[in-house]
């Protein structure tokens, strides 16, 4: 895959002091979409502004299919954007909305026309171009904006948390909609999120963002399982950390003492030796909850469990350590009331070791 | 954020508009302060200035005047307070509306028509006082003013009530009276504290108003001499530039500051009291006897702004109201028949010019100061503002200072009374321009360059449409007090233009109160006119903006 948006030590710090982009490095890969993934404040949003021309990188350069785009003004970068607030325009028609570039562009007429209606069909809103934006749901409203960034065959198409006004049902809807439309199109894209399974539905890659820098980047499998750092691991779905100590390595899995015995464990980047603490992570659908007193299981205490429709959550307390387990449930299995002794068994790979301490917590990053 | 600083439309813009403020504020003050700190040779000396107020009568005015502006802005505030909480929590529906709009009526008032009306009625041949009850009165004073400017102003405080206390969250009412705080003390410890900004801005405003105003106390002040008129007399009756040079310094202080004082202090902290969306909830009705005396107090004064507008149709149509009350178009008759219908189109012309320049200069200022990265783009919005703070007498003397001699010898001219005209009234237009524009989501404008428009074409086809109705107000609002000013343009009437409210006072220095009555129900019709036509023309619905 060819490199097409390319961001070479891009920065930004604001007048007052603030770094929000600490100097990243990016390669999107022609019709791949890649998505910006973090908390609040961790430097997602203004990156995607500075692509689009909105703010001023401090330093570092952008490239879009080879040419140099961060010395021009915002109106000749040739990437689009879908707005968190749509930004429709509230004075002009859905039609006057999504021909607007066009007719910037000195394209009229019937050429105009058909464009635009091509652009509304594409969207699924054939026959309301006479509305405005103002009358129009709100997923209506969504696919409005994505038409008016469609029409103009941008280089790049940028989201900047195109989602986050939608309610959970047709917030999910959208998410595939907007997955299948660009690989319909097969433009390159940049999209910013918070929501995580937002990420995972739509990005063929994550980078995922902390304190300005990109703490990973990686395909949604490889950030899920293989976490970087604590705080990809607990930023992306949940994750259970426990301590433990190296007692041994053998190939590329390390040998770690947790929860009453030594098991292998894939480790994050980092240095290890014999004798070391470790954060031990262990993701909740590996925690299986069995009978008290099961061949080889750790014994655990329910202290509340909740039933979620397909599966059930449970928190669980293992050797003082608080562990989260979801459980596949099955019609007429009872749940375990809190307070009940139960087992717990976790498969030997599903382990994952990263230095004791290294990252802050989750919620750490600065505002 | 959008970077139109890449763009160097927005220097010429600042440039354009700063040459603008210079020449038609900055000279014209400029002037007046140079009058004030330079002796006759030029030199600096201000003993001339300081030895006017070693006198007892300059020092009686500027005491009359800092009393009857502390005066008339208490009761105007607390008028203007009593009618916002009677529209918003005593009376409901058809009497809400009839009472909101008697009490915006006083706004449209040329500045003689209450005092004429209130001669009529309660002067020596008062209509009410002696010929119904046969007392003998004299509202020639501090007295007659006060009452008249406190019917002229108090709708200035009502509007700000109004709109601060429609933002108030009922939530916080419920949760007051939920916590078993009876009606009276959510009125005493929820509602008012809340207020307060509004309570200062409203007494700033109407203080400065009162200082400036030139109309009534010329009218209807008698002996009580104020800054307003007394610099006015020195002039027209004395010759004597200095004098006005004097009293408008000394009136420009206490106006300044109040102004000021009000922009930062109250400007910022009236903000804390939007509490965003209306949580729903319904406001709290007032306890029962609290509402009678509020509904006494309001209604008679709505009676009174009734009474008093039907006073100067009264009087344009009858021959003396009070002593002759023979219905005839006599008044009329000799108004269009004589310089009136001059007047009529002068003022008509010059206003209307005005108008949309005053709308265009507010419009640049807002622009600069909301959107650009311009330098120094704050400054913009104070300095401009100065056409509204100074008050007109000073403003007008500064202008004929200014433009009667070379290099821009502009006495007698159009350029004069526009330039004065727009000056006094971009301010209002900024405001309201400001405030739309910050209405305005910066992202429809980046999604407009995002699409490939360049900012001028952003600001044709975006930005414009959606600050379209607040330019628009800003033009009528610049048209309507052109027709009606008398303190900005007093000094500049010359036989060349004829300006309506000049006529008035002049039909009333000349005991012709019919005529004056006369000319200030014609002033009315016409302001009304152009208001009602324009909203029809341009004034489509609202556009709902932002997401």
């Amino acid at each position: 895959m060819t490199a097409d948006l390319v961001l070479r030590h891009l920065e930004k710090r604001f007048p007052n002091g603030t770094v929000a982009v600490d100097g990243i490095d990016l390669e999107v890969g022609a019709g791949e979409l890649v998505a910006l993934l973090g908390p609040s404040g961790c430097g997602k949003t203004t990156t995607l502004r500075m692509v689009a021309g909105f703010e001023d990188p401090s330093a570092g350069t952008i490239e879009l299919g080879g040419k140099r785009i961060d010395v021009l003004p915002p109106d000749r970068r040739g990437a689009t954007m879908v707005f968190q607030g749509y930004a429709l325009f509230p004075h002009l028609s859905v039609f006057e909305n999504v021909g607007y570039g066009l007719r910037v562009r000195r394209v009229g007429g019937q050429a105009l026309r058909d464009k635009v209606h091509a652009a509304l069909e594409l969207v699924g809103l054939e026959g309301l171009g006479d509305r405005r934006p103002q009358q129009l749901s709100g997923g209506q409203q969504q696919r409005v904006a994505l038409a008016r960034a469609l029409i103009l065959e941008p280089k790049l198409l940028l989201f900047d948390e195109p989602l986050s006004n939608l309610d959970a049902k047709l917030r999910e809807q959208m998410r595939l909609e907007i997955r299948t439309l660009q690989q319909r199109v097969g433009i390159t894209s940049l999209y910013v999120t918070h929501d995580q399974a937002e990420a995972m539905t739509l990005a063929d890659r994550i980078a995922v963002m902390d304190r300005g820098r990109i703490a990973q980047l990686g395909t949604p499998r490889e950030i899920y399982e293989e976490p970087a750092d604590r705080l990809v691991a607990a930023f992306v779905g949940h994750a259970n950390f426990t301590a433990g100590i190296i007692r041994g390595r053998r190939g590329d899995t390390l040998i770690v003492e947790t929860l009453g015995a030594s098991r292998p464990t894939s480790f994050a980047p980092g240095v290890y030796a014999e004798g070391d603490q470790v954060d031990v992570m262990i993701r909740p659908e590996e925690v299986h909850v069995v009978p008290a007193g099961a061949d080889g299981a750790i014994a655990g205490t329910v202290v509340a469990s909740s039933f979620l429709g397909g599966s059930a959550l449970y928190q669980l307390l293992a050797g003082g350590v608080e562990l989260q387990a979801t459980v596949p449930m099955e019609r007429g299995v009872p749940l375990q009331p809190a307070g009940a002794a139960v087992g717990l068994r976790v498969r030997d790979g599903a382990f994952r070791a990263f230095p004791a301490g290294s990252v802050p917590r989750e919620g750490a990053a600065r505002g | 954020m959008i970077a139109i600083r890449r763009d160097p439309a927005a220097a010429a813009l600042a440039l354009m508009v700063a040459a603008a403020i210079a020449f038609g504020l900055g000279y014209p003050l400029a002037n007046v302060l140079g009058q004030a700190v330079l002796d006759d040779l030029g030199r600096f000396d201000v003993a001339p200035i300081v030895r006017i107020f070693s006198f007892p009568v300059p020092r009686a005015v500027v005491v009359n005047s800092l009393l009857m502006g502390v005066l008339a802005a208490t009761m105007g505030t607390l008028l203007g307070f009593a009618f916002a909480l009677t529209t918003a929590r005593a009376v409901r529906g058809p009497h809400r509306s009839a009472l909101h709009y008697i009490a915006l009526l006083p706004l449209i008032a040329p500045p003689f028509a209450l005092a004429l009306s209130t001669i009529f009625l309660f002067g020596r041949q008062g209509l009410l006082t002696r010929g119904l009850f046969h007392w003998e009165t004299d509202p020639y004073g501090l007295t007659g003013l006060l009452f008249v400017q406190t019917i002229t102003f108090f709708p200035v405080a009502y509007l700000i009530f109004d709109a601060l206390v429609r933002q108030l969250d009922p939530a916080l009412e419920e949760a007051a009276l939920n916590l078993g705080a009876s009606r009276g003390r959510i009125l005493r410890t929820v509602v008012i504290p809340l207020l307060r900004p509004g309570f200062a801005a409203a007494f700033l405003i109407i203080f400065v108003e009162s200082l400036a105003d030139l109309a009534n106390p010329l009218l209807i002040g008698g002996d009580f001499n104020v800054l307003a008129s007394s610099a006015y007399l020195a002039i027209i009756g004395e010759f004597d530039t200095r004098k006005a040079v004097a009293y408008s310094v000394v009136l420009m202080l206490p106006s300044l500051l109040a102004y000021f004082a009000q922009r930062i202090w109250v400007g910022e902290s009236s903000v804390v009291t939007v509490t965003g969306k209306p949580s729903g909830g319904r406001a709290q009705r007032l306890g029962a006897s609290f509402r009678v005396g509020l509904l006494v107090v309001t209604g008679t004064v709505a009676v009174l702004v009734l009474l008093l507008y039907l006073t100067v149709l009264a009087g344009a149509f009858t021959k003396l109201l009070g002593i002759d009350n023979t219905v005839t178009l006599d008044n009329f008759k000799f108004v269009l028949g004589g310089i009136g219908t001059r007047a009529m189109t002068d003022t008509t012309f010059l206003s209307a010019v005005a108008a949309p320049i005053a709308a265009l200069l507010g419009l640049a200022t807002a622009y600069l100061v909301v959107r650009t990265k311009v330098p120094g783009r704050t400054v913009f919005d104070y300095v401009v503002m100065l056409g509204a703070a100074a008050p007109g007498i000073v403003l007008g003397l500064g202008i004929l200072l200014a433009f009667n001699h070379r290099p821009f010898l502009l006495s007698g001219t159009a350029v004069i009374f526009i330039i004065a005209f727009v000056i006094r009234t971009a301010p209002v237009s900024l405001r309201t321009t400001v405030a739309a524009l910050l209405q305005i989501d910066p992202s429809l404008e980046q999604a407009s360059a995002n699409l490939g428009a360049g900012a001028a074409t952003t600001f044709r086809r975006i930005t414009l449409p959606l600050v379209r109705r607040a330019v628009l107000s800003g033009a009528i609002f610049s048209f309507t007090r052109n027709m009606t000013t008398l303190s900005t343009i007093a000094l500049l009437v010359t036989p060349n233009w004829r300006i309506m409210t000049s006529q008035i006072l002049n039909e009333i220095d000349a005991q012709r109160l019919g005529s004056g009555a006369a000319y200030s129900t014609i002033l009315i019709v016409i302001v009304l006119a152009a208001v009602i036509t324009l909203n029809r023309v341009f004034g489509k619905a609202p556009i709902e903006v932002g997401a």
